[in-house]
C-alpha cells in the first residue's frame, strides 16, 4: 500500500508541463513518425512499405539506414540496439523503404524465432518482438526512431491506416493560401479527419470500440498550446482536437516555415499532413 | 517571670514580623493546586511563599493569602504525593491563580518504562509528546520528527521515499517498521508524507530503533519505530478544536464511570474546499475529487485494579482523490481517463497489561482490521487490493533473579489478500522505468490466505555492575504463498564505563519477507526466498552536565539474498547490499527551556544486483546528513487546570543533507508508435543531485483563562525560500536537462482552542 500513493503521485505528476522549450518545435534534425502500409501484416501480405516523416530545418546532409530487428523492451529502461550487427538491413533511401515478407520470415527464423500455426492462447501478438527501425546519421550526430511490426495471425479484418482530410481555421474556414502569418499571432486551428478510415474492433475485453485519434503537432517556429490533441469532446462539449498555433518571437523569424500534423490511431496506424508557412513581419 | 515574658514578647514580634513580611497591605489572593492529569484538587498540600511556610491547603487545593504585596512572589510545593514544585507570580487581580502539580507515580511509571525499554535496545531514541509537539517544520505533526534524527534519510515532502516511509541507516523505506502499540500499521502518512494519521494528543512516545534492536521486533532489516498511545485520563474532561488551511480536527477526553475513561479524536482536511477555486478551468482537465483526507482514532482504558488495564483502540485513515483527464498531457500520451486513488484502512487493538508483581508483567493484545487501496489510471491501468487481517501478540517479561530478566514472546497472524490488477511492472530500486506508454500491462486476479507465526526470547544478564549482557532468538514461519522459516539470533551488551559514560555493543541477524508485489504470481515470483542483513553496531554515550549527552554510534550491516529483477523470474533472491557509517548526536532534553539536539551521520549504502554486476550506490545514499532542532519555551506563568501555561514557544528546525544519487540519461531513441522517446540510461546511480538545504521556523503563543486556552501557532517551512533539486528531468532529446523543484516557502497558520 506504501508503494501505491507514490506510483499514483508520480504518474500524475507526469501530466505537468516540462520546464524546457516547447517540444513542439522542430529546430533542429528530428524524426516526426514512421508509417508501415499495411500496419498490420499478416503472412498472405507480400511486402510492407515504410516511409518517415523528417524534420531537418537545417537541410543537414543525412544517410539512413532501414532495419529490423529483435528487441526485447521491457519495464526496465536499457540499450536499444537498431539497428544493430544482427539487423536485416532493407533500405538506405531516406524518404522510405520495402521490406518484403518473405526476407523478414527468413531473417526472423535464422535468429531463432519461430511462428505458430495458431497463436496459443496466452500469447499476444505484441509478444514477438519484431521491430522496424530508421537510423539517420548527420555531421556529428545519429537519429534513431522504431517502429513494432504488428502482426495479425487470427484472421480478423487487419488495422488499416487512417486518414487525415486537412487542417481548418477553429471556425471552420480554410486555410488560406498561399498561408501567411505575422510573428506574434495565435492562431487556432482544427484538424479534419476522414470518419470512415476510423474502425471498429474488439478490445481485449471483448467489447466494441471505435478507434480514437491522436494528434501530435510539430512546427519549425512558434509553439502550439498542446503538444496533443485527441479526437472528440469533453464533457462539457468543448472539442479536443483543435490546438492553437502562437507564432512567438522567442522561436520564430520572419520567413517560410513549416508545420506538421501526425495522427495516430492507437494500433500503430498513422497518417500525417504538410503545410507549407511564410512567416510576416508584425 | 520577666525573661519569659520578654521572650514572648520578643518571640510574637518575631513571628509578626516575619508574618507580616507575607500580609503586608495588599489584596487577598487565593491560591489552588490542582493535580496536572486528573484536574482534582490536591487538599493538605504545604506551601512555601517566599521561603516561609504558610497553610496547608483545604480540602479544595485552596489556599487564601491575605495582605500580599505587589509585585513578584515565589510559590513552592513539597507535597509527599507530588513532583517538587515552584513558580513565580505575580499578584493577580480578583482571580485566583491555579497551579497544576504532576503526579509522583506517573513519572516512576515512566522511569520503569522507559529504563526497561533501554535495557533491551542497544540503541533507541525515545520522544516524549511533550517535547517535541511543538518542533519547527512538522505542521505539529510529531511523527514526522522521527525524519530529523540520526541515521533518516531525507525524503520527499509528498510521495516519499519511493514509498511513504522512512529510510534508516541506508536501508529502504519497505525494510523498516512502524508499529502502534505492538502492531504493524500499513501507513504512518496521508499522501505518502503530508500528514500522520494519528493525532499527536494521543500518543505518548515514540521510540527510534534505527538498528540493532531486540528479537521482539521481526521481519524488517532496517529499522523500527515504535509509536505508543497515552492512556485515556481517568478524571477531569478536556480537549481542543483546531482549524487550518491544510485540516480541521477535534480531541475529547475524559472518564466514563469511575475507573473507565476515553479519549477520542477525529480529523479532516480543507484542502478541498478551497483547491478547487483556484484550480483554472482547462478543457480536459476536470478535477471530479479534490484531495481529501481523514482519520479518527477512539480509546477506552479500563483499570480495573491498580496492576490491570484493558484497553481498546479503535482507528482508521482515508486518502482520496479523482480526476479526469481527458486530454493526453504534455509528458505521457496514454494518460487519460479517470485518474483515480483512494486508500484507507481500519484497525480495532485489544490490550490486556497484567502487573502482578513488580517483577512479573504480561501483555495480551489482539488487533484486526481491514487495509484496501483502489488506484485508476485511465482505462487500461487498474490496481485494487483488500487484505482483512487479524493478530494476535503475546508478551511476558519477568526478573527470574535481581540480575536475570527474560522477556519472551508469541505473535500469530493471519491475512486474506485480494488483488486484482491491470499494470506494468513497477520499477524496483536502482532501476529506470522504459517509457510508460507500450509497456505491457500484467493483468490478472489473485487471492492468498495467508498465515505467520514468531516466538521470541530474550535474556538480560547483569554479569557484574557495570556490564549487562543481552542475547534473544527469534523464530519466524511465513505461510503461503513462500512457507519459509528463519531463525535470527541477536546480542547486545553494555558497559558503564564510570558514572555517565556508557558503552555499548550490537550485533544480530534480521530476516524480512519480500513485500507482496514480489510475491504475487502475477506481477512477482512466489518463490522467492527472506532477504537477510547483519547488523554490527558499536558506540558510546556520555552524559554532559546540563541535561545534556553525547551519543556516538558507529554501525555496518551486511545484506544478502534481497529481490532484484530476473529477466526469467521476475525477482530473485540475488542481491547483495554494504552499508556503513557513523551516526552522532549532542541532544539536550530540559523540556521547560532550551531542548533539542544536533545530528550528524557520516553514510555509505550500495548495492549489486545480482552476480557479476558491479556495485552501485543505492537511490537514496546520502553521505553527509546534518540536522538541527532547537525549542525554547518562554512561558509567562504556571500551568492552568487544563495543563498549558501562557507565553511564547520557538523552535527551529535546519537540515543539511547531500542530494541523492541519480542515473543520467545519455541517450533516447523514438518511438513511432507512441510520439514518445524510450531513455538508454548511463550508470546507474552515477551521478549525484546538488546539496539540500533548508530552515524551519515556528512560533507558538499562548493565552491562558481558568478553564479555557487559546493557542495560534505560525509553523514557516523552508524560510529563505530555497527550492531544492529533488530529481533530474530532460527534454525531448536529452540535449537539455532541469531540476524538479522541491517546495517552496510554506507558511502554516493554526488556531487551537483548549479545555
Amino acid at each position: 500500500m506504501k508503494r501505491l500513493t507514490t506510483v499514483f503521485l508520480v504518474t500524475a505528476l507526469a501530466a505537468c508541463e516540462s520546464p524546457f522549450g516547447p517540444p513542439t518545435l522542430v529546430d533542429r534534425l528530428r524524426i516526426l513518425d514512421l508509417r508501415a502500409e499495411p500496419p498490420e501484416i499478416d503472412l498472405q501480405s507480400e511486402k510492407i512499405v515504410f516511409t518517415s516523416l523528417i524534420g531537418n530545418p537545417g537541410a543537414e546532409e543525412i544517410s539512413c539506414r532501414w532495419a529490423v530487428c529483435l528487441l526485447n523492451i521491457g519495464w526496465v529502461a536499457g540499450q536499444i540496439d537498431c539497428p544493430s550487427d544482427d539487423s536485416l538491413i532493407f533500405g538506405t533511401d531516406c524518404q522510405g523503404a520495402e521490406l518484403a515478407l518473405s526476407d523478414l520470415i527468413a531473417w526472423y527464423l535464422e535468429h531463432g524465432g519461430q511462428i505458430p500455426d495458431e497463436l496459443p492462447p496466452e500469447l499476444e501478438e505484441t509478444d514477438i518482438p519484431l521491430f522496424a527501425g530508421l537510423e539517420i546519421t548527420a555531421p556529428g550526430k545519429v537519429r534513431r526512431a522504431i517502429k513494432r511490426l504488428r502482426l495479425n495471425l487470427e484472421g480478423d479484418e487487419p488495422n488499416t491506416n487512417p486518414r487525415l482530410a486537412g487542417l481548418v481555421l477553429e471556425d471552420g474556414s480554410p486555410l488560406p493560401h498561399p498561408w501567411q502569418v505575422k510573428l506574434g499571432a495565435t492562431i487556432a486551428l482544427r484538424p479534419l479527419v476522414d470518419e470512415s478510415s476510423l474502425q471498429t474492433f474488439t478490445d481485449k475485453d471483448g467489447n466494441q470500440r471505435r478507434e480514437d485519434l491522436l494528434f501530435s503537432w510539430f512546427a519549425t517556429a512558434g509553439s502550439f498550446s498542446d503538444r496533443r490533441t485527441i479526437w472528440g469532446q469533453d464533457s462539457q462539449g468543448r472539442r479536443l482536437e483543435n490546438n492553437r498555433w502562437f507564432v512567438d518571437p522567442a522561436y520564430s523569424h520572419p520567413g517560410p516555415a513549416r508545420l506538421w500534423l501526425v495522427g495516430r490511431d492507437g494500433r500503430w496506424g498513422c497518417d500525417w499532413l504538410e503545410f507549407q508557412v511564410e512567416i510576416l513581419e508584425k | 517571670m520577666r525573661w519569659s515574658c520578654q521572650a514572648s514578647w520578643a518571640l510574637s514580634c518575631l513571628i509578626f514580623l516575619n508574618v507580616s513580611r507575607v500580609l503586608a497591605a495588599g489584596d487577598q489572593v487565593t491560591i489552588i493546586l490542582v493535580e496536572k492529569k486528573t484536574g482534582k484538587p490536591v487538599a493538605a498540600a504545604p506551601l512555601v511563599l517566599d521561603g516561609v511556610r504558610v497553610q496547608l491547603t483545604d480540602e479544595k487545593g485552596a489556599v487564601r493569602l491575605k495582605n500580599l504585596d505587589p509585585g513578584r512572589h515565589l510559590i513552592q510545593v513539597n507535597d509527599p504525593e507530588h513532583l517538587p514544585f515552584s513558580a513565580q507570580f505575580d499578584v493577580p487581580a480578583g482571580k485566583p491563580l491555579i497551579f497544576a502539580l504532576d503526579s509522583k507515580e506517573e513519572e516512576e511509571e515512566e522511569i520503569v518504562i522507559r529504563a526497561e525499554r533501554q535495557k533491551e535496545n542497544v540503541t533507541q531514541t525515545r520522544l516524549e509528546m511533550t517535547e517535541v509537539s511543538k518542533v519547527a517544520g512538522t505542521q505539529g505533526d510529531p511523527i514526522k520528527i522521527v525524519q530529523s534524527l540520526p541515521g533518516v534519510a531525507r525524503t520527499l515532502a509528498v510521495g516519499g521515499s519511493s514509498g511513504p516511509g522512512i529510510i534508516v541507516r541506508g536501508s529502504a523505506p519497505e525494510d523498516s517498521k512502524v508499529m502502534l502499540d505492538g502492531h504493524d500499521i500499513p501507513l504512518l502518512y496521508h499522501f505518502g508524507g503530508l500528514k500522520s494519521i494519528l493525532n499527536s494528543d494521543f500518543l505518548e512516545s515514540i521510540d527510534f530503533m534505527p538498528g540493532g534492536f531486540g528479537v521482539q521486533y521481526g521481519d524488517a532489516t532496517g529499522g523500527v519505530v515504535e509509536v505508543t498511545t497515552r492512556p485515556a485520563a481517568a478524571r477531569g474532561f478536556g480537549g481542543y478544536a483546531e482549524l487550518g488551511l491544510l485540516d480541521s480536527g477535534f480531541f475529547l477526553e475524559g472518564p466514563i464511570v469511575e475507573d473507565l475513561a476515553f479519549k477520542a479524536a477525529a480529523r479532516r482536511s480543507t484542502v478541498d474546499v478551497w483547491l478547487p477555486a483556484v484550480i483554472p478551468d482547462e478543457p480536459g482537465l476536470e478535477l471530479t475529487v479534490a484531495p481529501v483526507y481523514y482519520d479518527f482514532q477512539l480509546r477506552l482504558d479500563w483499570v480495573p485494579r491498580h496492576e490491570s488495564r484493558l484497553q481498546l483502540l479503535v482507528f482508521g485513515s482515508h486518502d482520496e482523490m479523482k480526476f479526469l483527464l481527458e486530454k493526453p498531457p504534455s509528458g505521457d500520451p496514454s494518460l487519460r481517463g479517470d485518474m483515480s486513488m483512494w486508500v484507507d484502512f481500519h484497525r480495532g487493538i485489544l490490550k490486556w497489561t497484567q502487573t502482578p508483581t513488580s517483577r512479573l508483567e504480561w501483555k495480551a493484545s489482539l488487533s484486526g482490521g481491514v487495509d484496501r487501496a483502489r488506484v485508476g489510471m485511465g482505462q487500461q491501468i487498474h490496481l485494487h487490493i483488500s487484505v482483512p487481517n487479524l493478530e494476535l501478540r503475546l508478551e511476558a517479561g519477568a526478573e527470574l533473579l535481581p540480575s536475570l530478566r527474560l522477556h519472551a514472546g508469541v505473535i500469530s497472524g493471519m491475512a486474506d489478500f485480494t488483488t486484482s490488477m491491470s499494470m506494468p511492472r513497477p520499477p524496483k530500486e536502482g532501476e529506470i522505468p522504459s517509457a510508460f506508454p507500450g509497456q505491457k500491462l500484467l493483468v490478472g486476479e489473485e487471492h492468498v490466505f495467508t498465515g505467520n507465526l514468531s516466538a521470541f526470547t530474550q535474556l538480560e544478564y547483569r554479569l557484574a555492575e557495570p556490564l549487562t549482557l543481552n542475547g534473544g532468538l527469534r523464530f519466524d514461519w511465513y505461510g503461503p504463498p513462500m512457507w519459509k522459516y528463519s531463525l535470527s539470533p541477536r546480542a547486545a551488551a553494555r558497559w558503564k564505563l564510570r558514572p555517565g559514560t556508557l558503552v555499548k555493543a550490537a550485533v544480530g541477524l534480521f530476516q524480512q519477507s519480500p513485500q507482496e508485489d514480489e510475491l504475487s504470481r502475477i506481477i512477482g515470483n512466489p518463490q522467492l526466498g527472506l532477504e537477510r542483513a547483519v547488523h554490527y553496531t558499536f558506540g558510546l554515550e556520555q552524559e554532559l552536565g546540563g541535561q545534556t549527552r553525547l551519543e556516538v554510534e558507529s554501525f555496518v550491516k551486511t545484506l544478502d539474498r534481497l529481490v532484484v529483477r530476473d529477466d526469467q523470474t521476475f525477482y530473485s533472491n540475488r542481491g547483495l547490499g554494504r552499508i556503513n557509517g557513523l551516526d552522532v548526536l549532542i541532544r539536550r532534553d530540559a523540556p521547560d527551556s532550551l531542548f533539542g539536539w544536533l545530528a550528524y551521520t557520516l553514510m555509505r549504502s550500495r548495492r549489486q544486483d545480482g552476480p557479476a554486476q558491479p556495485w552501485r550506490l543505492f537511490d537514496f545514499d546520502q553521505t553527509h546528513i546534518l540536522t538541527l532542532v532547537l525549542g525554547y519555551r518562554l512561558p509567562q506563568g504556571p500551568a492552568g487546570r487544563h495543563g498549558y501555561r501562557p507565553g511564547w514557544e520557538f523552535g527551529l528546525r535546519f537540515q543539511l543533507t547531500s542530494g541523492n544519487p541519480y542515473t543520467p540519461i545519455i541517450d533516447n531513441v523514438f518511438d513511432a508508435d507512441y510520439d514518445t522517446y524510450q531513455h538508454i540510461p548511463g550508470e546507474i546511480n552515477s551521478r549525484r543531485l546538488p546539496l539540500f538545504h533548508q530552515l524551519d521556523l515556528r512560533v507558538d503563543y499562548t493565552w491562558c483563562f481558568d478553564y479555557f486556552a487559546l493557542s495560534v501557532f505560525l509553523d514557516v517551512q523552508n524560510v529563505y525560500n530555497h527550492r531544492a533539486a529533488e530529481a533530474v528531468i530532460y527534454n525531448y532529446d536529452v540535449t537539455q536537462q532541469a531540476y524538479v523543484q522541491g517546495l517552496p516557502i510554506l507558511p502554516f497558520l493554526g488556531v487551537r482552542g483548549a479545555f
